[in-house]
């Protein structure tokens, strides 16, 4: 009786296996890495935005907290626009500025500096807002990835369709492609993990780095370095909009 | 040769009936393009001074090299910097020919009520200049109704600390914001809470808006803005995203110190080509290169540009086929005329009379007859003309948000013209008719054989 059952058992992880994981399973795995909901208090990291376009080149510093589907994105540096926030609750997004007397509400396709939109500047939730099928597997820089096929489940949200890849064995996301509604690529990201994100004593790996360019002209490319990645306690208040003036 | 003209005079009362069809026939048609021109007059003036003024194009609009087709994609790379600026204004202050300009600036972005945020095209004007436009002559006569204000009042009457910004009316809705500056006690600023049933009533409760633009230096910039008055461009289009606010202002706001143009308006607009080429040998001289536009250039105007060149085009058509039937009218009538009075010709030839001389009789036959014709033409057309304006009739220009009252204004010129080539045509009809009737032998005339 008891081989029986480790038969059925073995047979039944085989069949799994050989399914392998859903769309769904492997965009909340690669968000999770990439700053998503992982922890019920919050995270915090720094993110370093460097922009090079037309030959110039300029550099943002934002000091990032999220809690849950929330997100905080503060400019620590160059300081004639230190204290700018862009605050974003759940899709909805706003931006304030030092001194102005009323936020503004934000699309998160706007353009925010160089390739990035204010949506790549905060945590990636690719599971919430696309809808996920999985179109093949290919190898990407030697590593096994699924190809996915991403499109947005709403009209608010920053890309209208995505083809991402999502290495097989760590389930991160390692290459987008960012594509127009008629399926015309317009910018391509590529993201490498090298930090550690540790939440409730649980290590994982976290995004490190994330290289987006031009498609049509790729001397044109914002480089997001992501530093300081740590868990810490985000109360709501600091998400809620009318508290952001007061 | 008064003598001849009497009896050409008489001549015309001997079928009344025929020579009325035929008058009636020129004026009518006289009076039809006299009514065409002067709506093409009215409607080609009231868009020339639309443009020209109202819209702040100017008579010439002074760019950027490139900047005409490049501004709106690379603003930083395509306008005009401190330095150029101030030679260019040393320049147009000292032109004979230059009534005054302004410093312009344009951009996009979206505009707020802390809630809800709409895209808007903002255009950078100087409100001193706008003054200038409103009480001008040339605004005055072709536009006297000119009132594009719909609530509160222009920019000029308010310091420009106080960020003052008028929004079109659509826009204006969208926002919520249909009162201004002026029905609040100062500094009044509402917060709503987004979230709550009523945000929509209490966006109305201050005239305080916030932009948000991408700055030329490449990042996000926004500032507080006062709704100082509400507009209508004229047009639907338009109406849902338009903003005026000074030039200065869209500087702070774009993070710049650079000008997209520089507007300039003429003392004498018909003296344009030489003032342009001279302002462009000036700056020449000072190393500084821009490019000019006439106000009427197709890239400068498309809407003033394609309207005419259409307006011309019906015009002309029309005045065509006005003359065509002016002519056939006169020739038919004319014919039948000399075919009657065959006998009358021979007699005249047979008497001594020369072929010119009896030519030149049928000839001022016609030219009475046109006189009278045209003139008839000319009173029925002042008096429709004056019956139509009267009556206020309005209609709706394709695109236009607001109605226009339909008015016309006759142009001497043109009728002049009109009443020439009218003249002209009747003279030639009758000249080919009888010139080819006076080519037969005059027994065969005098006989009847002649048919």
């Amino acid at each position: 009786m008891k081989k029986l059952f480790c038969l059925v058992l073995s047979l039944w992880s085989m069949v799994a296996a050989a399914e392998g994981p859903t769309a769904v399973e492997l965009l909340a795995a690669s968000d999770r890495a990439r700053g998503a909901a992982a922890s019920t208090q919050g995270l915090s990291w720094t993110a370093e935005v460097e922009t090079v376009e037309n030959g110039e080149t300029k550099n943002l510093v934002y000091d990032i907290k999220v809690r849950g589907n929330d997100a905080i994105a503060q400019v620590t540096s160059p300081p004639r626009q230190k204290g700018e926030l862009i605050l974003f609750n759940d899709r909805s997004l706003w931006y304030v500025k030092p001194g102005i007397k009323k936020p503004v509400s934000i699309s998160p396709r706007q353009r925010l500096v160089g390739q990035a939109a204010n949506g790549d500047i905060a945590s990636t939730q690719y599971a919430r807002d696309y809808e996920g099928t999985i179109a093949g597997e290919e190898t990407i820089k030697g590593t096994a990835a699924w190809k996915l096929d991403l499109k947005a489940k709403a009209k608010n949200v920053t890309y209208d369709k995505i083809t991402y890849w999502i290495s097989k064995k760590e389930q991160l996301g390692i290459r987008a492609e960012f594509l127009t509604v008629s399926g015309e690529v317009f910018k391509m990201a590529e993201v490498e993990y090298g930090n550690t994100m540790t939440v409730g004593g649980k290590s994982f790996p976290f995004v490190k780095l994330v290289v987006i360019q031009d498609a049509k002209n790729a001397q044109n490319v914002t480089k997001i370095k992501y530093q300081n990645p740590r868990e810490t306690n985000n109360p709501p208040s600091l998400f809620n909009v009318n508290n952001l003036l007061r | 040769m008064m003598h001849f003209c009497m009896i050409a005079f008489k001549n015309l009362l001997r079928n009344v009936k025929r020579n009325l069809a035929t008058g009636s026939a020129i004026a009518f048609g006289f009076c039809g393009v006299l009514m065409l021109g002067g709506y093409a007059n009215r409607v080609q003036n009231y868009l020339a001074t639309y443009t020209v003024y109202v819209i702040h194009t100017g008579h010439l609009a002074l760019f950027a090299p490139n900047g005409m087709e490049n501004f709106d994609f690379k603003p930083k790379n395509h306008s005009l910097s401190p330095q150029t600026q101030a030679a260019i204004e040393n320049i147009l202050k000292s032109d004979p020919n230059v009534e005054f300009f302004e410093r312009q600036l344009w951009g996009a972005g979206l505009v707020g009520n802390g809630c809800v945020s709409l895209p808007f095209i903002a255009k950078g004007i100087e409100p001193e200049t706008d003054k200038k436009i409103y009480s001008h002559p040339m605004v005055r006569r072709w536009m006297p109704q000119f009132a594009p204000i719909l609530k509160g009042r222009e920019l000029w009457n308010y310091p420009s600390s106080l960020g003052g910004v008028a929004l079109s009316r659509r826009l204006a809705r969208g926002l919520g914001k249909t009162s201004v500056h002026e029905d609040f006690p100062p500094g009044q600023v509402v917060l709503v809470d987004c979230a709550s049933p009523d945000a929509r009533q209490k966006f109305g409760e201050d005239a305080n808006v916030q932009f948000l633009v991408g700055s030329w230096e490449g990042s996000i910039n926004a500032l507080d803005g006062e709704v100082v008055s509400l507009f209508t461009t004229g047009f639907d289009e338009t109406d849902s995203s338009a903003i005026m606010a000074s030039t200065e202002y869209l500087q702070r706001l774009y993070d710049t110190n650079y000008l997209g143009r520089y507007a300039i308006w003429l003392k004498h607009p018909g003296r344009l080509p030489e003032t342009r080429e001279r302002i462009r040998a000036r700056l020449s001289e000072v190393g500084e290169k821009v490019d000019i536009y006439d106000w009427d250039d197709q890239r400068m105007s498309p809407y003033y540009f394609g309207t005419v060149n259409f307006l011309d085009s019906l015009v002309g058509f029309i005045s065509v086929v006005m003359g065509v039937v002016i002519l056939f009218s006169v020739l038919n009538s004319t014919t039948m005329t000399i075919l009657e009075r065959s006998q009358e010709i021979g007699t005249y030839r047979a008497l001594g009379f020369r072929r010119s001389q009896v030519r030149n009789l049928f000839v001022l036959e016609s030219v009475w007859l046109g006189l009278l014709a045209l003139l008839v033409g000319a009173i029925l057309g002042v008096v429709v003309i004056g019956a139509i304006n009267a009556s206020k009739i309005i209609y709706y220009p394709p695109g236009a948000s607001d109605g226009l009252q339909l008015v016309l204004i006759l142009n001497p010129i043109f009728s002049l013209l009109a009443a020439l080539t009218a003249m002209l045509l009747t003279i030639a009809g009758t000249w080919v008719v009888a010139s080819s009737r006076l080519r037969q032998m005059p027994a065969n005339l005098l006989s009847g054989v002649a048919r």
